[in-house]
């Protein structure tokens, strides 16, 4: 299978244009059939989203990213596996930051040990 | 001079045309895709009549199930059939060792994101195609052993279980349409293959192949 037309025709205006509306409107259609996916139509609705959340980050002006690199398979690809290890960074980063809030309302139970008289 | 000149204006007229079919190549290739994109079911001809793949219902499932179960039976029934992991110690016993090439695989697969993470980084022209070039030896690495695996494994129980069960499912899903009047008005689809030996034994190969070819969108999406 030519996996390089399914990714171009995901990234076209006409598609995501499509994909972002039929997520709306219930009359627009991406496909004839509703349910029963084929393997191609589920790998095309994966394009759509990547490409879709390109196109997203492209808007933010977002590093390393340009019109070019999501023209580009590869290129867009790279792209990808950064922008994940990057959210993965930052993930840990704030992960590491956060104490531990207690905003239960409940009060904390601290344990003492008995003295020995 | 004057014959450069011809020489010329025929290689550029040459590259043009080169150009205006790759072009009209891709745009059908575009349209034959969204063709496959919009349904479940991909309609197309074949001497004079029009088929059509369809996704395998509840019912076809069954029978398919039903047909692989039975074949598991037979296949483990011969002692001539071994399961994947029985290959593999037996292969390692001749000196070859697949799980080493699995490993392989997988050390391929990291250095391939080493360089994926670098071609992220950067913007230079030249930089980026010898990046480009240098994944592409990667993978097509990858897919030379890969490849190498699947023929040393290609007659595993689960190798021929699997082309049993998506040759047979290709003879399931595989529909003709008939005509109910002359004027084509009323018509319906019908099974092509009635049982699987008639499809086995089928000399249509261009109807067999595109209806594998369509199969492996369905159902593979690749």
């Amino acid at each position: 299978m030519n996996i390089k037309i399914l990714r171009k025709l995901a990234r076209t205006s006409k598609y995501q244009l499509l994909y972002n509306n039929a997520k709306e409107l219930k009359n627009l259609r991406l496909f004839y059939n509703d349910i029963d996916l084929t393997a191609v139509q589920i790998l095309f609705l994966f394009w759509l989203g990547v490409y879709g959340s390109l196109y997203t980050d492209l808007a933010m002006n977002k590093k390393y990213l340009s019109e070019e690199v999501i023209e580009d398979d590869l290129r867009a690809e790279a792209y990808l596996v950064w922008s994940k290890e990057e959210n993965k960074k930052d993930y840990k980063d704030s992960e590491s930051k956060k104490t531990p809030v207690n905003d239960t309302g409940i009060p904390s139970v601290v344990f003492v040990s008995k003295k020995k008289k | 001079m004057e014959n450069e000149e011809k020489k010329k204006a025929q290689d550029e007229k040459r590259e043009a045309s080169k150009s205006a079919m790759k072009v009209f190549d891709e745009m059908q290739n575009t349209s034959e895709m969204e063709r496959i994109i919009k349904d479940n079911m991909i309609e197309f001809k074949c001497e004079g009549k029009l088929f059509r793949v369809k996704k395998p219902n509840g019912k076809d499932q069954d029978e398919v199930d039903g047909e692989r179960r039975k074949k598991l039976t037979e296949l483990m029934k011969d002692d001539s059939y071994l399961f994947r992991k029985q290959w593999i110690e037996n292969y390692k016993a001749k000196g070859i060792d697949i799980k080493a090439m699995e490993n392989e695989l997988v050390v391929l697969q990291a250095d391939t994101k080493v360089k994926l993470l670098k071609l992220a980084t950067i913007t230079e022209k030249n930089i980026v195609e010898d990046i480009k070039k240098e994944i592409e030896e990667l993978r097509q690495k990858q897919y030379d052993l890969s490849m190498k695996i699947t023929d040393y494994l290609g007659y595993c129980i689960e190798s021929q279980l699997r082309i049993y069960t998506d040759s047979y499912t290709a003879c399931v899903i595989l529909e003709v349409k008939i005509e109910d009047d002359k004027d084509g008005k009323d018509s319906h689809w019908e099974r092509y293959f009635k049982t699987y030996e008639q499809f086995q034994e089928s000399s249509e190969l261009e109807l067999t192949s595109k209806t594998f070819y369509y199969f492996q969108y369905l159902m593979y999406g690749d």
